[in-house]
């Protein structure tokens, strides 16, 4: 854990040497989810509301969802760009230190630029606690927690189980976006206003909607408590994942690139 | 023996792209049977062109691959089955991949290597002051690696990969790209390095100077198999016959031909000439060209070894053609 943080703290440095680029970085980070949220702005305008839900609601399960983006990004970014660190060969390079491949490619980066892009969704995520009409408790301020913690491991599941794709070809590497960035979209509204087999994929293949949507529910008092732990299934989900990149590493090992 | 391979063979499967989404498997053999044994102390020049496995089998000694036949063991360890344990105990330089980090001062890489590898402060602290020492880059600490000329980084280079006083260095291209003063300061401490803590040094390059410097052993691979394992002046006696005789003489005198002689080059005060000596003797040579004109000096000697092996990769390309 020491030695994750010496990392992040070599990356910020680094990043900073080169300040305007860091700057503008951030500031485009922030164009993605304003422009997305631009989107739900008219709609609510036009429409009032979907399914029953509110504009409140709606800020609300966006800001979940963008935070637990932005934190991924930042924090997991070396599985995201894990093809990269194939092609150069720092991947090799890693392997060359004592320590267990899974952390040296956490390590491998940290983009701090995505704390513009955290902020604005955090700013998102605070609108939404004051306009969702929820009544709020102690309970609730937790799983609210937990769910952008949970929705950010699984982010960075998604990636850390796609980057196995990369050992094998240096091409596929858009399918993960399609999965990343898809549900990253999908899951900002609450996934009840989707078609049913559309539910069903982000409630158990990938469960997005166990961050997101059924703990909502339990926000807004419309489900049992037992939903509240749903965000758990986030750790599960990174655990899982994990398993499958250290397959994938002993995989390449014995292949080769 | 601190390293020893046995008939270690690494295949490849590539598919080869045919038209639309047809795709046709093949096998590439990167190695076949390749056996050798390294002791403690030696400096041995790996080398072969481009393509020839040299890398592959840097990686499979070093714990990044695993061989598809074989067995390896480095200091009593099967590298790839136990890489954590295994690469504390050898430091690999790739001269064209950085360990450094760009953006910050070297001495913060070295910080951070010596934490991943767990080297106690006190051990960094005098590792570091030897190594800045005899490589000379204790001012180049608080530079960013991206503001150091290529030489000076190779320096920094080595340095980060012997933080952790690894028994064994493995050294990819140390010299590539470097200018001649880096090159000699590069061979220099590798020298000293290993008469001086024993250390295990196995390098690849091109330059064939680095190894008529450094390596009292030499392996050549071709096309995925070792075709010569031995020191260079065998290669040198084995493959280069021929001495290469320059000999100035006075202006307006001419030469004729010498039977058996072969002249490379010749103008009005200079002839360069090609012989066999076990033909001809040079003291024949030398005798022939003294009645003809008057000599004001003369050199005997062999060919460049860049010949040499240059000849020897063309002789075995031609039997693996074959």
């Amino acid at each position: 854990m020491k030695l994750y943080f010496k990392h992040v703290l070599m990356h910020i440095r680094s990043q900073l040497e080169y300040r305007a680029s860091f700057f503008l970085l951030m500031a485009v980070q922030v164009m993605t989810p304003f422009t997305s949220f631009l989107g739900i702005f008219f709609l609510f305008d036009r429409f009032g509301n979907i399914r029953g839900y509110t504009f409140g609601q709606i800020m609300l399960c966006f800001g979940v969802t963008y935070c637990a983006y932005a934190i991924a990004e930042a924090f997991t970014r070396g599985y995201d760009s894990f093809a990269s660190l194939i092609r150069t060969g720092k991947f090799d390079r890693l392997m060359l230190q004592p320590r267990p491949i899974g952390l040296l490619v956490l390590c491998s980066a940290f983009e701090m630029n995505r704390v513009g892009k955290l902020c604005f969704a955090f700013i998102l995520l605070i609108l939404g606690v004051f306009y969702s009409g929820i009544v709020w408790s102690f309970v609730k301020i937790l799983v609210l927690i937990a769910m952008v913690l949970g929705g950010a491991m699984m982010f960075s599941g998604v990636w850390m189980a796609f980057a196995v794709i990369c050992f094998f070809t240096i091409e596929g590497v858009e399918v993960t976006n399609i999965f990343a960035d898809g549900s990253r979209e999908l899951s900002s509204y609450p996934l009840d206003i989707y078609a049913k087999p559309v539910q069903k994929f982000f409630t158990f293949v990938i469960p997005f909607g166990m961050m997101n949507y059924i703990p909502l529910k339990f926000l807004m008092d419309q489900a049992s408590p037992i939903c509240a732990l749903a965000p758990l299934a986030g750790l599960l989900f990174l655990i899982i994942a994990q398993l499958i990149f250290n397959l994938g590493v002993k995989k390449y090992v014995s292949t080769g690139s | 023996m601190i390293i020893s391979l046995r008939s270690i063979g690494k295949d490849y499967i590539v598919y080869k792209k045919l038209r639309g989404f047809a795709r046709e498997r093949k096998t590439v053999h990167a190695l076949s049977d390749v056996s050798f044994d390294i002791s403690q102390g030696e400096i041995v020049g790996y080398i072969g062109q481009n393509g020839a496995g040299k890398s592959t089998t840097i990686k499979i000694m070093s714990g990044i691959l695993t061989p598809s036949a074989g067995e390896c063991t480095v200091l009593g360890r099967v590298p790839y089955k136990k890489r954590r344990e295994h690469v504390k105990h050898i430091g690999v330089v790739f001269g064209q991949r950085s360990s450094l980090w760009w953006d910050v001062p070297i001495i913060d890489s070295f910080d951070l290597l010596a934490d991943i590898f767990g080297v106690g402060k006190a051990d960094y602290k005098r590792t570091l002051d030897e190594l800045s020492e005899s490589l000379d880059i204790g001012s180049l600490l608080s530079t960013p690696a991206r503001q150091l000329s290529l030489g000076q980084r190779m320096r920094c280079e080595i340095a980060a990969s012997l933080l952790h006083s690894p028994e064994i260095l493995f050294l990819d291209e140390p010299t590539i790209g470097l200018d001649a003063v880096s090159k000699i300061a590069v061979r220099q401490f590798i020298t000293k390095i290993n008469r001086e803590r024993g250390v295990t040094v196995i390098l690849t390059t091109h330059d064939m100077n680095d190894i008529e410097a450094l390596a009292s052993r030499v392996m050549l691979l071709e096309g995925g198999r070792l075709r010569y394992d031995g020191t260079l002046d065998d290669i040198r006696k084995k493959y280069a016959g021929d001495k290469i005789m320059t000999a100035h003489f006075a202006s307006g005198d001419s030469i004729t031909d010498i039977p058996g002689v072969h002249f490379e080059e010749i103008s009005s005060q200079r002839a360069v000439l090609r012989f066999d000596a076990s033909l001809i003797p040079a003291d024949k040579v030398i005798k022939s060209l003294s009645d003809q004109v008057h000599l004001t000096d003369i050199s005997v000697s062999d060919p460049p070894i860049e010949n040499i092996v240059a000849n020897m990769y063309k002789s075995m390309g031609g039997e693996r053609d074959a």
